[in-house]
């Protein structure tokens, strides 16, 4: 089991794709494969009101930046997004954090 | 420079890491703190700088890829000549030193000058980064006054420039905390009660020096947001009232809000008492118009119209991130000033969270440095300088809707030569008719261009091809509005080639034409006299990493706004000036007002029936800077090619499918970009993108990489610019689209 998960706080992800490239840096990954991927849910007309979401999600070459947060820094996607969506937290901490971060959030543990 | 500066450089691990300022080049306005990371001798990773205030260590992925950009296997490293009789062959470059590159630029537009008179000369400027003194002041040593660009109504931020500066005094943006080396944090800052963001997604742009995540992050903390845009914005999505008015029309609203607040009596009597002048007149201004009306051209329900209105005067304090859009309309001054109007009379001026006043830091302003040294007869020939009294104001540029009739007629005379920095006439900046500018600039008998790699336009037309030095690679300096940053080469990197910096190229050029005016022995010495007057030098600037004035409100009242230490604002009558004298002086409009674009569904309505297809132009997206990093694979993988937005359910009626190739057609030309279909525009509308070309094409098939094909400035017509000189009818199109033939893509 993972000792650490993701939170993505997507309200605020503005789509900027930042994340992506980061990732992508960081680990080497080649142009044909991906280390974080950016789903756009919407724009769609939802009860008289929009939605439109930006929702990053990790693939199976995430380690959560493994070496980088035992070396106190911040993951590469969390360290560079526009919006502060990205948190790495200790798994325990993941629902209280939750909470915390209110609506139009979600979580993600390799 | 109280507090002890971070380290500018240092060690981790096997890294030599130095935190500088990504300006130019490549891209982009801002200049946000970057943190370089070299290991040997070589940028492997750039992150953002969390301690820069500017951007609190948020990066865009342009800047995620700096590495690719700075590594890339296309840089030009040598300066290279080609015959101008063998333009366009890409076989035909070789490889000369910088001394014969100098000569020959110099031998030949000494030749020019012997020949035709030095005016004859052009120094192309691209959109404002570390460039713009550059390329001006080695115009004015080389004798000629025609700094250049050729787009039409020098639509993108002038407009909005003139306009601040005649009704205010001085240039105003959006009090996002951005001025404040605390930021949020800042004692005497409030949070924007109301933000407008109007003609703009900063999201994706961070244009003018405004970084678009300031605006997320005052949301986040509660500011209520409004968004004024044709297109659903991932922020109109989230405002809490959207306006999505016909495109190019945005003086109507602006009026129609103005018209509201004055008649439902919901402005601050006292201040516009005290501060304002020519309310009177505004306010019979206003009484010419009809809401009603207003709101009818402007496709937008009058009840939301007066939603927004009792919105924006109703929030302590309200401001405004004002877009281009405003600046693309031949008529947007009329509506820059109507939201300026509002502002003042709502009182937002200067006050916290609304609108303030942001002039270059430490009075760092070299705009048009040293236009004034160039003798009076010189000076006159500046295209418009008659015509348009504005242009001598700020930044001086010819007036490029004139220039383009004075290039094809050469009358008063022919252009002969042209140096171009930071600029890619082929794919952007042009936006007056390619198929008309092109054949201009081609009959130059002399062109150098500095660029960072191989441009259409270099292939094009290019006769010598000089490297230019990346950010990471440079000595230089940004005064951002905000505050100042300087750059230098970054510790550990071995630089590739030869590239200089803009900034040395103008220096090596310019004190050979003209000793008195570039009498410096290097860059340093440049950036020291440009900062003189702070009693700093510009180590000073880097060795603080930045350096931040502070920002005091309501200087109105304290006479910090004017140089005569007078309480008011630095205009005319030193009241803010609903009714602009200046405007007045020169037969301008003094007041703001609304007018029709040239073309329209009501002012052309035979061609609209024609065309039916309004297509917005301009917008920009986050992965790439107009058009460069097309070229950078981790970027181009996000967006491929260029994509014009269609609104979903006319475009299944028309028959198109998502990636279908479309022609883009109008009565003076037509270019093409792949289908993307989306509710975000309105029925029957399309929106286009700018700068494309494809890096990856040979160029021996085609030296313009494909540009000419898919770039929007083959069907916008020059000659519509403003009553003032500035602004034109470029951000909305009235086209027909259909689908390409196969054989056509
Ligand atoms: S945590 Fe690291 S590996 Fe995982 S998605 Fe973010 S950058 Fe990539
Ligand atoms: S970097 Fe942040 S804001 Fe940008 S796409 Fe990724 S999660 Fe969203
Ligand atoms: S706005 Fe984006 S591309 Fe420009 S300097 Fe900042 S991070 Fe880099």
């Amino acid at each position: 089991m993972s000792e650490y998960g993701m939170i993505i706080d997507y309200k605020y992800c503005t789509g900027c794709h930042t994340c992506e490239v980061a990732c992508r840096k960081e680990k080497d990954i080649p142009l044909d494969e991906w280390g974080i991927k950016l789903f756009e849910v919407g724009p769609d007309e939802l009860k008289g009101k929009w939605y439109w979401n930006f929702i990053p999600l990790p693939s199976d070459y995430c380690d959560l930046c493994h070496d980088r947060i035992k070396a106190g820094k911040k993951a590469s996607c969390e360290f560079h997004c526009l919006a502060n969506c990205i948190e790495i937290v200790r798994i325990e901490e993941l629902s209280a954090k939750m909470i915390e971060y209110g609506n139009s959030v979600t979580c993600f543990i390799p | 420079m109280s507090k002890t500066p971070l380290p500018t450089s240092w060690k981790e691990g096997d890294y030599t890491v130095t935190r500088t300022t990504a300006w130019s080049a490549p891209g982009c306005h801002a200049g946000c703190g970057i943190v370089c990371y070299v290991k040997d001798g070589k940028l492997e990773k750039v992150e953002g700088d969390h301690a820069h205030p500017f951007n609190q260590g948020h990066i865009c992925p342009r800047c995620a890829a700096l590495p690719d950009v700075v590594n890339s296997p296309d840089r030009l490293l040598y300066p290279m000549k080609r015959d101008p009789s063998k333009r366009g062959d890409p076989d035909a470059w070789e490889q000369i030193t910088w001394d014969e590159a100098l000569d020959l630029i110099y031998n030949e537009f000494t030749r020019i000058t012997n020949e035709y008179g030095a005016y004859t000369l052009q120094s192309f400027c691209g959109t404002g980064r570390d460039i713009l003194w550059q390329s001006q002041r080695l115009a004015y040593a080389m004798g000629t006054p025609h700094v250049v660009s050729y787009f039409s109504g020098l639509a993108c931020w002038m407009p909005r420039l003139v306009s601040y500066n005649a009704c205010t005094g001085d240039y105003m943006m959006p009090d996002c905390s951005e001025c404040h080396e605390d930021r949020f944090d800042n004692p005497t800052y409030q949070l924007p009660e109301v933000i407008f963001n109007w003609g703009c997604n900063p999201v994706s742009s961070s244009s003018d020096g405004f970084f678009g995540d300031w605006i997320v992050q005052c949301v986040k903390r509660g500011s209520k947001l409004v968004v004024i845009d044709p297109r659903l914005t991932w922020m109109a999505a989230r405002a809490d009232l959207w306006l999505q008015p016909r495109p190019a029309v945005d003086s109507a609203i602006a009026m129609a809000m103005l018209k509201v607040i004055i008649d439902e009596d919901l402005y601050d009597h006292d201040w516009t008492d005290r501060w304002t002048y020519g309310f009177e007149a505004l306010v019979e201004r206003c009484n010419e118009y009809d809401l009603d009306h207003l709101c009818e051209v402007a496709w937008v329900p009058k009840e939301k119209v007066i939603e927004a209105a009792r919105i924006f005067a109703a929030g302590k304090h309200t401001c405004v991130q004002l877009g281009l859009s405003f600046d693309m309309q031949r008529h947007g001054i009329g509506g820059v000033r109507a939201v300026i109007a509002m502002l003042a009379i709502c009182n937002d001026i200067d006050q916290p969270g609304g609108q303030i006043f942001t002039a270059p830091p430490y009075d760092f302003s070299y705009f048009s440095w040293g236009f004034k040294e160039l003798p009076e007869e010189i000076q006159k020939q500046l295209v418009g300088y008659d015509e348009y009294p504005f242009i001598r104001m700020g930044m001086v540029l010819d007036q490029p809707d004139l220039q383009l009739v004075q290039a094809e007629k050469e009358e008063p005379y022919a252009y002969r030569g042209a140096i171009m920095f930071g600029t890619n006439p082929m794919c952007c900046m042009s936006n007056a008719d390619l198929s008309r500018v092109y054949p201009v600039i081609q009959k130059l008998e002399f062109i150098a261009i500095c660029d960072w790699r191989m441009t259409p336009s270099i292939q094009t037309f290019g006769d010598v091809a000089l490297p230019v030095a990346m950010n990471v690679e440079k000595l230089g300096m940004i005064a951002k509005r905000t505050g100042a940053c300087a750059m230098s080469p970054i510790e550990g990197l071995e630089i590739k080639g030869e590239p200089k910096s803009d900034a040395e190229i103008a220096l090596l050029l310019g004190s050979r034409f003209n000793k008195d005016m570039w009498p410096w022995a290097n860059t340093e010495e440049v950036y020291d006299e440009l900062v003189k007057k702070s009693g700093m030098k510009w180590r000073d600037i880097r060795e603080a990493n930045w350096l931040y004035p502070g920002l005091e409100y309501r200087r109105y009242e304290t006479g910090k706004l004017r140089k005569d230490g007078q309480p008011g604002f630095n205009t005319r009558t030193g009241r803010l000036e609903l009714y602009s004298v200046f405007a007045e002086s020169i037969g301008d409009n003094p007041l703001p007002y609304y007018d029709e674009p040239f073309y329209g569904p009501y002012t052309t309505p035979e061609l609209y029936k024609e065309y039916p297809v309004i297509t917005m132009t301009g917008t920009r997206n986050i992965y790439y800077f107009h058009s460069e990093h097309r070229d950078i694979g981790k970027l181009r993988e996000i967006q491929p090619d260029p994509l014009a937005e269609i609104n979903d359910v006319w475009g299944k009626e028309q028959g198109f499918r998502d990636g279908d190739w479309l022609w883009i057609e109008n009565h003076i030309g037509r270019m093409k970009h792949r289908a993307k279909l989306t509710p975000i525009i309105r029925y029957g509308m399309a929106n286009v993108n700018s700068g494309w070309w494809f890096p990856e094409m040979d160029p021996k098939e085609d030296p313009m990489y494909g540009c000419w094909d898919v770039n929007p400035n083959l069907i916008i017509e020059p000659g519509h610019q403003g009553p003032t000189g500035f602004g034109s009818d470029v951000k909305a199109v009235l086209t027909k689209i259909y689908k390409c033939e196969e054989g056509e893509y």
